[in-house]
């Protein structure tokens, strides 16, 4: 036999059955969804790095208090990248006899490298620009404000006069949050002849380079080789956290539809192949009857899945590059660098994975048409004694496990999913087996009811597959449809209007009252003042700690430089104590407060010691409590809390945060003018562009659940249809022996609401409990609780859905003639 | 032909025996023990014959036709086919000796539903790996007169014309030996002495040796010889 020929010449015809079909919009819908969000999420980690790229203003650089050698300037060159060199530094500004704290940025002409510089002129009108000629500068709105000054009037830098030029609108320097305001942008040229730059100048030097990707790796390590001790590598990678968070997230959520959209895909392709193994019984019998091998079977049967897997999977692969870029297009503005070049690996992933669906689904049954044999021709019940334990089943789990992993991107959310689909399984299967010892008899049920009742226990196999595949759909309906949603919502609600949309550093302890007080007359709200001082941990446990004994790299960050620490009465805001006890009033001896993180990198538990050296004085605390800290709630926020009795005596500065809103914002040139020494810190386009990525995520993601939706409805058909050819001929047969319709519409309706109610319920439990396992652990959103009312409505719904389904599934059945439906059996 | 008088074991010495038991037997397990649904039967079929098996209903007619056959083996007891033994083989063996010397004939048909008649009828040259399997298959058609329905698919084709599509498929590779499991059980009288017609020709004109599983008197008259069933016994004997 040419199994080929073969497979193709029954494809044609068996397309029309059903089971077919569902595997191929199975596949097609599993493979759109992965594809998409795959092919999405490259597209926007690109984005991310590039949008990152203009934050830093380069792709790489070195940032040193030294000025750039020249033969880092000549290596870039040699690797045919752009470069450039700025120079940072405060410094007071004087104009009309009045002065300003300013954060100088001094640049050649090639800045920026990446992102864009707007100015405006007098008239308010932005244009692109790069560094001011010799002789003019660029200034901030709140340095105009604060020394009175507008376009085209004259500023004292130094002992030079420069002539402002314009003001800056935006620049890109998103990756210095802390970076003193206000910003003037002028002429490296003139900053040096200015003599800004003397030696002993307070000065931050960064080259930057720009250019191919293997030319900025290259680059990467050679500063890495020859930057001086001063010298800091800066990459994209390290800014841009929050943005990086916020899109992780983002992530994450379109990656939980796509996967559940491909694991509902595979339920139906094996409830799909389960019936279309048991329709193929009699045809491989005839075949091995006449003579066929058990291997020319296997490979018709495999050449026919490949046949339909292979357009099916392009056809979907196809559909995800649309969608991806229907989405991209309507995220794309979230970036201002965006690329027009699509990636197609993740489409040849996705691509594979739809194989790697269809046939870890199928496979089982259809490898078990191998062992029908032949007498079957003649003896229908021969070969269709069940197997107690069949090794082929466990593939699909296999490739499920192995599609969550592959597919999830993060352990964490793997797991979590897994489980609790499994749990649900498990779940489903008890309760399923309980259910039908329940119902088995059935007494007290009218006649129709009890029928379709007692159905339940007759076809158990059947029943219990029904019973677990829709559970399975439903609960991802149910994540998909209640539960993302209102995570979506509760992540929303982490950035409230009132977030802190301002920080205030530097505030010397005798400037506080009167700048809180200032700042309350202002109408700003939820601020929130805390000590900052600077310590160096010293040792832990009373052993200098080795930035080489700690996996995490982060280690070497505070081991090699410093501590920020604060102090506090009652456990800050957006803080939680998770392990141990807030600090007594009176301590017997010093105590501090870490963060969860800290216990992860530096091994840390409860009782051990952290010295830290503050000054010359060195306090010696012990571990009381670990505490779980939202860093992205936007306020002041520290790794180690010393409490307030051991911190009498030490230098500080305070640090405020506070959410002003934009009508007030006038009320702070003021208040910079008066406190020249203090640092504000503008987040508003940052809060602004991540409540922009969140309703663009909820958007996309609602464009990749309608994937998931359709996948899930597909289940339920699939799930029904498994039980429909037994159900046909039993509805004839009662036909025949004179049930009317509403008999057995009473009988399907008794039996399908019962089990839809039973899965609904399942369901509900385990996506809720899924939920909130996912906002706690994948998500970090600890406020949430799952939705109950909707979760209750879910299990009305599905058992109303599950009834109408089966109803209309047998509606045709009820209409066709019971001599046809016997005949055909 | 030679034959087993009742359950006496004789092993026939006739070299030119097509099909041979020898002793078969065949039991199941049921719910409440073993279940013998043959024992003891020994028979040989000469190439050429035609041998009917008659009996009631449950009496194992169509055990032993798949005995026979190859489709299954006997728990004790030695089947030869076409000079081969065939009761110690694995599957794979005797599918490969069925492919070559055996035919097929159903009661219900079975013809692939995805495949048109043509097709179906192509099947058993295919298996076989023949590239000259369409035209053979529309000789064949032609031979019981369905030229004209060749592209039609089973469920366009009356009963009679399926089951002579049926038989098309059983004669298109030559086979030495052909089994027919109640060939007009599913066909009115007329369309059924049809089919009988028809099968007989061909079995004659193709020199086939054909064992015959039919309730239908009538069509077992028209064999060479008959043996009857009762319990899994041989009741009755008859010489070719």
């Amino acid at each position: 036999m040419k199994p080929m020929s073969f497979a193709w010449r029954t494809l044609r015809r068996e397309f029309r059955y059903g089971e077919l079909a569902t595997l191929a919009i199975a596949l097609i819908l599993a493979v759109a969804a992965l594809g998409a969000v795959a092919t999405l999420g490259q597209r926007v980690e690109h984005s991310v790095v590039a949008s990152a790229a203009e934050f830093i203003g380069g792709d790489v650089g070195l940032s040193s208090r030294e000025p750039p050698s020249p033969e880092l300037s000549n290596e870039a060159a040699r690797l045919g990248l752009r470069t450039s060199t700025t120079a940072n530094f405060p410094t007071v500004l004087f104009a009309g006899g009045k002065s300003q704290l300013a954060d100088i940025r001094a640049a050649d002409a090639g800045f920026p490298l990446r992102g864009e510089l707007r100015v405006s002129d007098t008239s308010g009108v932005e244009r692109i620009a790069h560094t001011p000629d010799m002789g003019g500068v660029f200034a901030e709105h709140r340095l105009l404000a604060a020394l009175d000054l507008k376009i085209g009037d004259p500023l004292q830098i130094g002992d030079r006069t420069l002539r402002i030029a314009g003001e800056i609108q935006r620049e890109p320097d998103g990756g210095e949050l802390f970076a003193l305001a206000p910003r003037v942008l002028m002429s490296l040229d003139d900053a040096k002849s200015g003599g800004l730059l003397a030696t002993g100048s307070r000065a931050r030097y960064r080259i930057m380079a720009a250019g191919e990707e293997r030319a900025v790796a290259d680059f990467s390590t050679f500063i890495k080789a020859h930057k001086p001790d001063s010298g800091e590598l800066v990459t994209v990678e390290q800014s841009q956290q929050n943005l990086r968070s916020a899109f992780d997230r983002g992530e994450a959520f379109l990656r939980l539809a796509a996967l559940l959209a491909a694991l509902l895909s595979g339920i139906a392709v094996a409830l799909a192949s389960q019936r279309y193994a048991r329709r193929k019984t009699d045809e491989v019998a005839l075949l091995r009857c006449l003579g066929a091998s058990a291997n020319e079977v296997t490979l018709a049967l495999a050449s026919t899945l490949a046949m339909l897997a292979v357009p099916a999977c392009a056809i979907g692969a196809a559909l995800g590059l649309g969608l991806q870029e229907v989405v991209f297009a309507f995220a794309k503005n979230l970036l201002p660098v965006t690329s027009s070049v699509i990636p197609l690996a993740p489409t040849a992933a996705s691509f594979a994975v739809g194989l790697a669906v269809l046939f870890g689904f199928s496979l089982p049954p259809l490898l078990r048409l191998r062992d029908v044999p032949p007498v079957r021709i003649f003896q229908r019940a021969a070969g269709s004694r069940v197997r107690r334990f069949d090794a082929l089943y466990l593939i699909p789990f296999a490739v499920s496990a192995l599609l969550i992993y592959v597919e999830s991107d993060t352990p964490k959310l793997a797991a979590i999913l897994s489980a609790s689909l499994f749990g649900v399984a498990l779940v489903s299967l008890v309760a399923g087996l309980l259910l039908m010892r329940l119902v088995r008899g059935a007494r007290g049920f009218a006649g129709a009811i009890r029928f379709g009742l007692a159905n339940l226990s007759r076809r158990r196999a059947l029943s219990l597959l029904q019973i677990v595949s829709l559970a399975l759909a439903i609960t991802a309906l149910d994540l998909l449809a209640v539960v993302g949603p209102s995570l979506l919502s509760a992540w929303r609600a982490e950035l409230p209007a009132d977030t802190p949309n301002y920080f205030l550093i530097n505030i010397q302890p005798e400037q506080r009252d009167d700048i809180v007080a200032r700042l309350k007359a202002a109408k700003a709200e939820n601020i929130n003042a805390l000590p900052l001082a600077v310590s160096k941990l010293v040792a832990i446990n009373g052993k200098p700690p080795r930035a080489e004994d700690y996996q995490d790299k982060r280690a070497a960050g505070w081991i090699n430089g410093e501590t920020r620490l604060s102090w506090s009465d009652d456990v800050p805001p957006s803080n939680r104590v998770v392990a141990g006890q807030w600090f007594s009033a009176h301590p017997a001896e010093p105590e501090v407060s870490v963060d969860e993180m800290w216990t992860e990198m530096f091994h840390l538990a409860l009782g051990d010691t952290l010295t830290l050296r503050i000054g010359d004085r060195d306090i010696v605390a012990k571990v009381t409590s670990v505490r779980g800290v939202r860093w992205d709630s936007f306020r002041v926020n520290f790794f180690v809390l010393l409490d307030p009795a051991s911190a009498q005596g030490i230098s500080y500065s305070d640090i405020a945060s506070f959410h002003l809103p934009a009508v007030s914002a006038d009320a702070l040139a003021p208040l910079t003018r008066d406190y020249p020494n203090l640092s504000l810190i503008d987040l508003n386009a940052l809060i602004d562009r991540i409540r922009d990525i969140i309703a663009r995520v909820g958007s996309a993601v609602m464009a990749v659940l309608g994937f998931s939706l359709a996948a899930g409805i597909l289940v339920l058909f699939a799930a029904l249809a498994a039980t429909a050819d037994e159900r046909r001929f039993e509805s004839a047969l009662l036909r025949t022996l004179g049930a009317n319709r509403r008999q057995l519409a009473q009988a399907v309706l008794a039996e399908f609401t019962v089990v839809g109610l039973l899965a609904g319920v399942i369901a509900a439990l385990g996506a809720g409990g899924a939920g909130t396992w996912l906002a706690r652990s994948v998500f970090r959103i600890s406020t949430y609780l799952p939705p109950l009312m909707p979760l209750t409505l879910s299990i009305i719904a599905a058992a109303i859905l599950v009834a109408l389904a089966g109803l209309a599934g047998t509606r045709r059945i009820t209409r066709a003639s019971p001599l046809l439906v016997l005949r055909r059996a | 032909m030679n034959m087993a008088e009742k359950n006496d074991v004789r092993i026939s010495n006739d070299v030119e025996a097509e099909i041979s038991a020898v002793d078969v037997s065949k039991s199941v397990e049921g719910p409440e023990g073993r279940i013998d649904i043959l024992s003891s039967v020994n028979f040989d079929v000469r190439k050429g014959a035609s041998l009917a098996i008659v009996g009631a209903s449950g009496s194992g007619k169509t055990t032993l036709l798949g005995l026979l056959a190859g489709l299954d083996t006997p728990t004790r007891g030695e089947i030869t086919l076409a000079g081969t033994r065939i009761d110690a083989l694995d599957e794979e063996s005797r599918a490969a000796l069925r492919r070559r010397y055996v035919g097929f004939l159903f009661q219900s048909f079975h013809l692939l539903p995805a495949l048109n008649a043509e097709e179906n009828v192509m099947l058993p040259l295919e298996l076989d790996g023949r590239s000259d399997a369409r035209e053979h298959a529309r000789a064949a058609l032609h031979d019981v007169g369905l030229d004209a329905r060749r592209r039609h698919y089973p469920h366009q084709l009356s009963g009679g014309e399926q089951q002579r599509v049926a038989l098309a498929r059983a004669f298109v590779h030559r086979p030495r030996i052909l089994f027919a499991d109640e060939p007009t059980g599913n066909l009115d009288q007329k369309t059924g002495r049809v089919v009988g017609d028809l099968l007989f020709e061909l079995n004659r004109s193709h020199a086939t040796t054909l064992v015959l599983v039919t309730h239908d008197l009538t069509l077992a008259q028209r064999c060479a010889a008959s043996v009857h069933l009762d319990g899994g016994k041989l009741a009755t004997a008859a010489h070719a």
